[in-house]
């Protein structure tokens, strides 16, 4: 990091700070400081909810996924346009016409207190959980570029969240969303900008799209279907609806936000502006991975992205004999591919066809002896988060990689100041006023609700020094997402469409689906995109089957 | 044991407006839905033109 870096770095972190303290002003009663009032704009909301979505694991993850398995992974927002049309023909009016602070505030009037109870636990277990793996993403990144521990990273993190969040209330977290999306969106086409103007000038963007299809990196859409495959269309289509319909209509990190709406009108909108923003984003994001994969054929990549532990491993007996194959996997790969592209040019197919079949196996040469190296540092260490910062700091300019840092650094504020928000609303809303102190005055709320979220916010911080424990952070959270969320789903399917099934038949359907989804996870190799499925028809069925097992009351007029 | 569903809670007054552009909802959900259509389709057809 450069004087430059620094400067552009520290002085969006301060804008976005304070801009969230001038926004959250005016939010000293309840209904301003956790629903804004109800005064959203449908862009506010579209932008947050897409902010609050886009972690910083989005950055470091899906581009190093990209890097390694191509673009595939896309396919798992397939179905969230699904889940929005759904969403916003359903819950959204219901929600609204409801008058509620929280999702589960509903789940009360249309089942039972231990109902909202259960669930309401189960989402402030599984997104503290997911707000301490959104913290951790930009540990990882100032890991690299300076050298810090993880802890005291994170710890800046959270408390730069926990400043502006606790101040403001959710009006402060949405408005400062709308920035850091806006920057995240223009640092998006800059960084492929810049991936393609650094590619060789004898290698077109035309020949980087051959070499990257070449290698498989081109692949949003995989159409053979597999249970055990966690990303491909057919996967993408129904688990990814299943698990955005969960996301967006059960966890209140989602729900509160369109809650925020003017109306419902505008609630509608900006659910719908994610349907249609989503998908190229996230195929813009992968994009960017497979160039960084395209630019490294030409450019010598480290054996290791991790630079501390490539520091550490050179001193280790092993390392020559790994670098010396990594190094001639390297030069067989080059070669491979600028043979390639001269067959290609020429329109000399069986030449072509050669040096593909050559390009390839030097990959996986190059693959297995990277793999070796992992295997010095430890048997389960995977340095996939570190590939597109590895490109970053070494090859971007002055400025470009402080506005890089101050992206991931944006997404990662966004959504854990949106997950600590949602979390103290519920803990308040759900557990506190319902069950300890249903009759204090309107201030009182507010203040425990600012108390809150300063203990989600630490919470969050200490849970984010488990992070290091896993392999491509993407995915861990959500898996986390997945083991509960189909439970979550059922439910509220019950509530909306199953008007006979009753309190019982809710309560004890999560339970089952909770039951369903943890033995899926414990004894099958189902991909976990399908727990949301399997989870949501299971608590269906049981609550069905309760329903008709019990005989029920007459309904009061 | 009883498993007695709750009355059905009186609409409060909230209303629904039409969307800005493209009349009633219904007509803007297939808008979004042929646009994601078109969307996969594009992709699919981006991921033969590249594969080996």
């Amino acid at each position: 990091m450069r004087p430059l870096d620094w400067i552009v770095m520290f002085g969006w972190l301060a804008f976005i700070v304070s801009y969230g303290l001038w926004r959250g002003r005016g939010s000293g009663t309840t209904r301003n400081y956790l629903l804004a009032g109800k005064t959203m704009p449908w862009y506010a909301m579209g932008l947050s909810i897409m902010a609050t979505q886009a972690s910083a694991i989005t950055f470091i993850s899906t581009t190093g996924q990209s890097y390694i398995d191509g673009m595939r992974f896309v396919q798992f927002y397939f179905g969230l346009p699904v889940a929005m049309i759904i969403l916003s023909a359903t819950a959204v009016p219901i929600f609204h016409r409801a008058n509620v602070y929280t999702a589960y505030e509903y789940l009360e009037r249309r089942f039972d207190a231990k109902t909202r109870s259960l669930v309401s636990a189960i989402f402030l277990i599984q997104r503290g959980l997911g707000a301490g793996l959104s913290l951790y993403a930009p540990a990882v990144v100032l890991s690299v570029i300076l050298g810090w521990p993880d802890r005291v990273t994170t710890v800046l993190m959270g408390v730069l969240v926990m400043i502006y969040t606790s101040w403001g209330g959710i009006k402060a977290v949405t408005w400062a969303d709308v920035y850091q999306m806006a920057l995240i969106l223009a640092a998006l086409v800059l960084a492929l900008g810049m991936v393609i103007y650094l590619l060789p000038h004898t290698v077109s963007f035309g020949d980087a799209l051959s070499l990257a299809g070449a290698m498989g990196r081109l692949n949003p859409v995989t159409t053979k279907f597999d249970w055990d495959d966690r990303y491909n269309i057919w996967s993408g289509l129904i688990g990814g609806a299943f698990l955005a319909l969960a996301y967006f209509g059960c966890d209140q990190s989602q729900v509160q936000r369109y809650l925020t709406g003017k109306s419902i009108a505008q609630s509608r909108l900006s659910l719908l502006f994610n349907a249609m923003a989503k998908i190229p984003m996230q195929f813009f994001i992968l994009f960017i991975g497979a160039m960084v994969f395209v630019f490294f054929v030409f450019e010598k990549p480290p054996l290791l992205f991790h630079p501390v532990e490539q520091a550490n491993v050179e001193r280790s007996t092993a390392y020559s004999h790994v670098r010396q194959s990594f190094d001639e996997a390297f030069a067989h790969r080059r070669e491979a591919a600028e043979d390639y592209l001269a067959a290609h040019r020429r329109g000399d197919e069986a030449s072509r066809q050669a040096a593909a079949g050559r390009y390839r196996r030097a990959q996986q040469d190059l693959e297995a002896a990277h793999t070796a190296g992992e295997r010095l540092v430890s048997p389960g260490f995977n340095d996939t988060n570190f590939i597109f910062l590895s490109f970053v700091t070494r090859y971007l300019p002055a400025g470009v990689v402080g506005l890089i840092v101050a992206v991931i650094f944006s997404a990662a504020m966004s959504s854990t100041s949106g997950e600590i928000n949602s979390l103290a609303t519920v803990s308040v809303i759900d557990i506190y006023r319902r069950h300890f102190r249903p009759d204090a005055p309107d201030h009182h709320y507010v203040v425990a609700s600012r108390l809150t979220t300063i203990f989600w916010g630490c919470f969050a911080v200490c849970f984010a020094n488990f992070g290091r424990n896993f392999g491509a952070l993407i995915e861990a959270v959500n898996m986390v997402g997945s083991l509960f969320y189909g439970g979550l789903l059922g439910v509220f399917v019950l509530a909306f469409f199953f008007k006979r099934v009753g309190a019982n038949g809710a309560f004890y359907g999560v339970l089952a689906g909770e039951a369903a989804i943890f033995a899926a996870n414990r004894f099958t190799h189902i991909g976990f995109l399908w727990y949301n499925v399997i989870g949501c028809a299971v608590v269906v069925a049981a609550g069905l089957a309760i329903a008709a097992a019990t005989p029920a009351k007459a309904l009061p007029r | 044991m009883e498993d007695q569903p709750r009355p059905e809670m009186p609409p409060p007054e909230m209303p629904d407006d039409p969307p800005p552009f493209l009349g009633t909802w219904p007509c803007v959900y297939a808008v979004v839905a042929c646009y994601v259509a078109a969307l996969i389709f594009l992709f699919w057809l981006f991921s033969r033109a590249f594969a080996e």
